[in-house]
């Protein structure tokens, strides 16, 4: 590859020329740079691979696209952002794209706490070192060791940074590259705005706008890098992350991870992630590299006259102590929502000497109003020669005036969330040039710290200095506002902080849900801004011009941005972050320096009303706001600074934001643990064939003793024809039931309620044939009930079958009341309303019968003439095998029945529980006759015969064959029991 | 063995037949066993659908309806009628939902029927005879116990198990380190509570013996009455 | 249909304490109310029943229809069925049919079904049970050995003796002795714990109705 690619334009260039074919752009420090670079350095990549990359990239990226939902699970993998190296998946893809899809916004997914994914994998490693970081620290650049001295090119940065150095400006407008002249045409190209943006683009408001929609073209540019794995990211941009992270994990400036996120819009981040294009790798490289600012600031100038001089004026603000951002200081130091200038401290530091010469009226507007920023983004504030690229000092200095108004969340979705790479592994992957920072730094104002900080090269050190002067000198007390910390960890990415996060590009207030459906930033109150777009330069009002305005972002209005790109790159736009036209330099791949952006440089206090208003207040994870604060500009002049709005506007929004699943990834172990579960359960339902027991195994042949004893037992009475047993004792005197039904007045029907199942009918026609009997003996009209929809058929079974010597007649005799439903209900009714209840009995007329109801009534039957109510009835029999339905009666129907009368026959298996009522004292049972031994008992005391004494010598025997088998099965258990539990000790022994 | 007609001869030979098939059973479950099992349940399920709908349906649901003599009876015996065709619903998967109304309406008053039948017809009655041992009068009456030292004892044992058995069912615990514990209190109350519990269940399974006995006596009898009966030649 | 459940609750709740409240309050007045709302009850009961029996119907003709291997058994039971409950409801349970001059050519279809075909079978089936549970009761020890599973086959035994030759055989003193013992713990301490069961039965109820009434619990479905 024998092509360099335009830092400004982008376009690809012979690699023999310095200066750009189509823009007349620098390229010296394209070819000294990365030769300079050694191997092991995040830069490492040679002017042959930059257009292998370029290439490569403009060849995968289709393929790369975030489709409908991005590929979450890649995000933890090695290959992630928390864990260099490129993937196997992205060998394809050139690292640094790698890397810039990890530091922009497709953050989103990666947010851990929002995203679905996340509380399936690990913990975002972004959340690691952000959770070491402390909080609010107040050095915001840690020390950096880099014995390597910055290499030449990086010298020449400095050199050009110093030039744009706001104090020194050293830099003139005849100094402008040629290329510069060829980014103002690029741009220029970019002009054309959606027919409906220009309205708003157009409007005072558009200065900020037009801002608003660059950060929204970041994210959209950073969208199908979520699909790339992390690994992707090259090693030079490893290292930067590494030292960024470093950094951030010793010293925590503004950009506070507590504060980065704390709307949690990250996960909405995941929505728009797989809508915008990729981000422009130049930008990434501008985001993580320092090679030649000025060349990039050019290119971004439309005027290469003009953009000289407010570009010496950012300079000396760079390089102006002062204005070098400490975060917190810068937070105090920052502009007012309104715009009305800088804070106190701010304009000191721009008021550095030669600021603001050469400098054009609307920089100097911005100057004043934002002056910490510059000075965090001056690399070597003190060292002549290293200055921060005008164009970027002058493009963060606009990007944070926009700030205010506008809200970073698209952009502090950015990524690079987690390099966990520790210090030492940072420092030693730091490139030359960055060593260089780092020892500018040590030269710098930090004197008074670590050894580490010593190495910090003084561009770097320009950073630092000023923020400790201004910690020094700035209250801690007013928080940062999350936007603004996000740029302060973008403007320290130089000296590691790049992990930091925006917080402030996560305000969740700054983006309407519209906006933030179609994953475009809203900026709330544009108008401030609009008074510095009379400052704006040229190639900013031409991108202004292209964003459509932030009212229609809001609105949801598709975003028409690709109109304005050259034909045919619209929807390379869209699918491909290769929306550049092909054969030209893309402008995503310049190789400029990431200039980190002081978090600090907005106070909080300086934080609109109404901004702070839409503050959400849940607390994101801290590691989300690394990631959205990190992503560095991928478009226009902006590129490779942090915490900025994007130059290039919505690319890749021209449709609405692609639906994103929220589909669960799980991991295999899960699905395994799943799958087992899933079929534990089904197993559970599934019926198991009853296994076939064996007739001659151990119980197998218990079982056949039990039967062939018992019968026996129970056949031989019958067939010995004699009594072998006396009568059961008299659990109760029978005396009292026979004298109750002697008792009763003649006529006096009783109610005989047949409550039980047909199959204990051998024991309780056995019970109650006795006392029914004597009933019937007596000629008692009686009644038949039940609760039961069988003991009806039960109890004409047991008068006219049983008892049939009696020849009682239904309707003459006795009547079937029938079955009473509803439980308590039904008896409740009946016990109030008894004739009302069962006007139907249990009878044999046909159905058409019954359409005469009064005919058919049984209570208009001669039994029941002249009852009324249960009272009337002079004898309530219950005969029962349920202690519940028992219950049922004795609660429901014993109250209103004549007191003393109510009388229960119950099985033995109820007994237990109906002998309480019967002991109650209360009467509730007047007298219980229980199973057959009962009814032998009143046969006794009829002194007649009847199937209680014919069964009662069978159940004396059958119950001592039990006792027998009892002992001998239980014994037989017993010692298979105890042999069992020998076994089990043998085998534990 | 008397047959009245000769439907009973008829049916003490399908019974004998029927109970063979039931014991058919303790070979192992055989289709037979099944037929009859099945033919159970349907003269079963016949019998308590034609009982239900003349003796309760008929008369409360469908007659009232087709009177219209009186409007303001009909509007209220159309009400439950409503209720009867929401139940229906219950047939359908698709409308099974309407008859939760009429299930709530049969769950409504239900409750209200056994919970005041609860409170009047078991917690008082059984409390005051529980606590009898706590009822001076008895004491004051017979000083002396001159019912016997048995019933004292019996009394208190009574009361004894009583609130024991009670304890038993109290599954409140507190939450302490190692789990869950119950105060130490109502553990010895449970474990005494559990003897007595033991002793209710074993006489009540004594008793379900004693029925399922008497049954098996029941069908030797019925057995024993046909072979004589077919001895005597009918 | 989305507010069901709400007007099932609704339903529950003012069905249930209008009814409660009659009881506790028999205003006299008001006496047709509450019977008409027992009355309504039971009979929707009787329907549940009806409803019931229709679904066990209709299931076992779709497996008659659909032919499954027992699909014979599922004929029966629905022949079963719809012979018994025509025969009842048509002509009425008691209905005897006389099928010759004689006094004894008659039959009862309804009730010969049922003497003669679910009572020994059900019978029958209970019989099984002692068969059953004097296996199980035998293989208590088998499975544990604790002190309840040692009370309660004590218990048992001790039932058992009462109610066994032992008892009533005549053996001098110790059919008394057994008598004695057998019925006292059968009344005492047997009697003293099914109270403690009833008395927990009883709170239950009422804790479980006024659930009901209040809709805290809905067991209807709602």
């Amino acid at each position: 590859m024998a092509e360099l690619q335009c830092p400004a334009c982008g376009q690809l260039n012979p690699d023999h020329l310095e200066t750009c074919q189509h823009c007349q752009a620098d390229l010296s420090a394209l070819v000294s740079g990365p030769g300079d670079m050694p191997d092991e350095s995040p830069m490492g990549m040679e002017g042959d691979d930059l257009a292998d990359w370029l290439l490569s990239m403009r060849e995968e990226e289709p393929d790369d696209d975030a489709g409908d939902e991005p590929d979450y699970p890649d995000e933890g993998d090695p290959g992630s952002p928390s864990a260099p190296g490129p993937s196997p998946s992205s060998a394809g893809i050139p690292d640094w794209l790698a890397a810039l899809s990890d530091e922009v916004p497709p953050a989103a997914p990666e947010q851990p706490a929002d995203s679905p994914e996340d509380d399936l994998a690990d913990p975002s490693p972004a959340e690691q070192p952000l959770a070491e970081d402390p909080p609010h620290e107040t050095q915001a650049i840690p020390p950096v060791d880099s014995p390597e001295g910055p290499p030449g090119w990086l010298t020449d940065l400095a050199e050009g940074e110093d030039s744009v150095e706001i104090s020194g400006s050293s830099m003139q407008v005849g100094d402008l590259p040629d290329w510069v002249e060829g980014l103002v045409s690029s741009a220029g190209q970019l002009k054309a705005p959606p027919p409906a943006a220009e309205p708003e683009t157009e409007s005072p408001q558009a200065g900020a706008d037009w801002l608003a929609d660059l950060r929204g073209d970041d994210e959209g540019a950073d969208s199908p890098d979520s699909d790339q794995p992390g690994g992707e990211i090259p090693d030079w941009l490893e290292g930067m992350d590494a030292i960024h992270e470093e950094i951030e994990s010793t010293s925590m400036p503004a950009g506070d991870p507590d504060e980065g996120d704390p709307t949690g819009f990250a996960a909405e981040d995941e929505a728009l992630d797989p809508s915008v294009p990729q981000v422009p790798d130049w930008i990434a490289q501008l985001a993580n590299q320092d090679p030649d600012p000025r060349e990039s600031l050019e290119t971004t100038d439309e005027n290469g006259e003009e953009a000289p001089d407010w570009l010496e004026k950012l300079d000396s603000m760079a390089e102006s102590p002062a204005s070098e951002p400490e975060p917190d200081a810068r937070a105090e130091e920052t502009a007012d929502p309104a715009g009305e200038g800088p804070t106190a401290p701010e304009p000191d530091g721009l008021a550095q000497p030669g600021f603001g010469e050469g400098i054009p009226d609307w920089l100097d507007e911005l100057q004043s109003q934002t002056p910490p920023i510059f000075g965090e983004i001056q690399p070597g504030g003190d060292r002549p020669g290293e200055a921060l690229p005008d164009w970027l000092q002058a493009s963060s200095e606009e990007a944070e005036l926009a700030g205010e108004e506008l809200s970073f969340e698209e952009e502090s979705a950015g990524p690079e969330p987690s390099e966990p790479a520790g210090a030492g592994e940072a420092q030693e992957d730091m490139p030359d040039w960055l060593s260089g920072m780092t020892l500018d730094a040590e030269a710098g104002e930090f004197e008074g710290e670590s050894d580490e900080e010593e190495a910090i090269p003084d561009w770097l050190a320009g950073f630092e200095q000023p923020e400790v002067e201004e910690i020094a000198e700035e209250p801690d007390d007013e928080p940062l506002p999350d936007w603004l910390t996000t740029m302060v960890p973008a403007e320290d990415q130089p000296a590691g902080t790049a992990e930091q996060p925006p917080a402030s590009m996560a305000e969740p207030g700054d983006f309407s849900p519209a906006a933030e459906a179609a994953g475009v930033p809203q900026v709330d109150e544009p108008g401030d801004a609009q008074e510095e777009a009379d400052g704006i330069p040229d190639w900013l009002s031409n991108l202004q011009e292209q964003v459509p305005s932030l009212e229609q972002q809001e609105a949801g209005e598709v975003q028409d941005w690709d109109v304005d790109l050259p034909e045919g790159e619209q929807q390379a736009e869209v699918d491909d972050p290769e929306w550049l036209p092909a054969g030209e330099p893309d402008e995503k791949r310049d190789p400029l320096p990431a200039f980190s952006q002081g978090p600090d440089e907005i106070a909080p206090g300086d934080v609109p009303d109404w901004l702070e208003a839409m503050r959400p207040e849940d607390d994101a994870p801290a590691p989300v706001a690394p990631e959205v604060s990190d992503a560095p500009e991928q478009y226009g002049p902006l590129a490779g600074m942090r915490g900025l709005l994007s130059a290039e506007p919505g690319i890749g929004q021209a449709g609405k934001p692609e639906a994103y699943s929220v589909k669960l990834r799980i991991s295999d172990a899960q699905q395994g643990s799943m799958e087992a579960l899933r079929s534990m359960v089904e197993a559970e339902t599934e019926p198991q064939p009853a296994g076939r027991k064996s007739l001659f195994s151990e119980q197998g042949i218990l079982r056949w003793i039990i039967v062939t004893l018992l019968f026996l037992v129970v056949i031989f009475p019958f067939f010995l024809d004699l009594p072998i047993s006396g009568l059961p004792p008299m659990a109760r005197p029978m005396g009292n039931l026979g004298r109750l039904i002697n008792d009763l007045p003649a006529g006096a029907p009783a109610l005989v309620i047949v409550d039980f199942e047909p199959g204990m009918s051998g024991e309780l026609n056995a019970a109650a044939g006795a006392v029914i009997d004597h009933l019937m003996l007596r000629e008692t009209p009686l009644a038949l009930v039940s609760s039961s929809p069988l003991g009806p058929a039960l109890g004409e079974r047991l008068v006219s079958r049983e008892l049939a010597q009696h020849g009682y007649t239904y309707g003459q005799d006795y009547v079937n009341l029938g079955y009473i439903p509803g439980g308590a209900t039904g008896l409740q009714n009946f016990a109030n309303f008894p004739r009302a209840s069962l006007p139907l009995g249990y009878d044999g007329l046909p159905f058409w019968g019954l359409l005469n109801i009064e005919a058919a009534n049984p209570w208009n039957q001669a039994p029941l003439q002249n009852v009324g109510a249960l009272s009337d009835f002079g004898l309530t029999l219950l005969v029962t095998d349920n202690p519940d339905t028992t219950r049922s009666w004795i609660e429901q129907v014993h109250p209103k029945l004549k007191p003393g009368t109510f009388v229960v026959i119950a099985s033995a298996q109820a007994e237990p529980l109906i002998l309480p009522y019967y002991n109650s004292g209360e009467g509730q049972v007047a007298v219980l006759v229980t199973g057959v031994a009962g009814g032998a008992s009143y046969e006794a005391f009829l002194t007649r015969e009847g199937p209680g004494r014919a069964y009662w010598d069978s159940l004396g025997l059958g119950a001592l064959a039990a006792i027998v088998l009892l002992f001998g099965a239980g014994s037989f258990n017993l010692f298979l029991y105890y042999r069992q539990l020998e076994s089990e000790r043998k085998g534990r022994r | 063995m008397v047959f009245q007609t000769d439907a009973d001869l008829l049916g003490t030979l399908v019974g004998l037949v029927l109970t063979l098939f039931v014991f058919s059973y303790l070979l192992g479950d055989n289709a037979v066993f099944r037929f009859t099992i099945h033919l159970f349940v349907g003269v079963s399920a016949g019998l308590a659908a034609a009982v239900a709908l003349r003796n309760v349906v008929v008369p409360h649901l469908l007659l009232p309806v087709m009177d219209f003599s009186e409007p303001l009876e009909w509007l209220w015996s159309f009400l439950p009628f409503l209720l009867g065709l929401l139940l229906l619903a219950k047939l359908s998967p698709r409308l099974s939902r309407l008859g939760n109304v009429s299930t709530a309406f049969i769950v409504g008053v239900g409750a209200a029927a056994a919970v005041g039948g609860a409170v009047l017809g078991t917690l008082f009655p059984q409390v005051a005879a529980a606590t009898s041992l706590l009822d001076l009068n008895a004491y004051l009456a017979d000083p002396f116990l001159s019912t016997g030292f048995g019933a004292f004892f019996n009394r208190v044992i009574a009361v004894l198990g009583t609130v024991a058995a009670l304890v038993y069912f109290h599954f409140g615990a507190r939450p302490r380190p190692g789990g869950y514990e119950r105060n130490r209190l109502i553990e010895i109350g449970a474990q005494i509570g559990q003897v007595f519990i033991a002793v209710t269940f074993g006489v009540l399974f004594s008793g379900v013996f004693m029925a399922a006995l008497a049954a098996l006596v029941n069908r030797v009898h019925f057995f024993s009455q046909v072979i004589e009966t077919v001895g005597q030649g009918f | 249909m989305r507010r069901l459940p709400l007007l099932s609750t609704v339903v529950a709740a003012l069905s249930g304490g209008l009814a409660l409240y009659l009881l506790f309050f028999q205003i006299p007045g008001l006496a047709g109310l509450r019977s008409y709302l027992l009355q309504s009850a039971a009979s929707l009961a009787a329907l549940a029943l009806i409803v019931g029996i229709i679904h066990l119907l209709t299931v076992h003709l779709d497996k008659l229809i659909a032919g499954e291997e027992r699909a014979v058994y599922s004929g029966v039971l629905v022949f079963a069925l719809l012979l018994t409950f025509l025969l009842a409801f048509a002509f009425g349970p008691n209905f005897s049919y006389s099928y010759g001059s004689d006094a004894t050519d008659r039959i009862e279809p309804a009730n010969w079904l049922f003497q003669y075909v679910q009572t020994p079978i059900e019978i029958s089936l209970m019989a099984l049970l002692s068969i059953s549970l004097l296996y199980a009761a035998g293989r208590l020890l088998r499975r544990r050995v604790n002190t309840f599973s040692v009370v309660f086959l004590i218990s048992v035994v001790i039932a058992l003796l009462g109610s066994s030759l032992v008892a009533t055989g005549g053996f001098a003193g110790l059919s008394d002795a057994v008598a004695t013992v057998s019925q006292w713990v059968a009344r005492v301490p047997a009697v003293a714990g099914a109270r403690g069961i009833i008395l927990g039965v009883a709170l239950g109820t009422i804790a479980t109705g006024l659930r009901i009434i209040m809709g805290s619990d809905r067991p209807y479905g709602g």
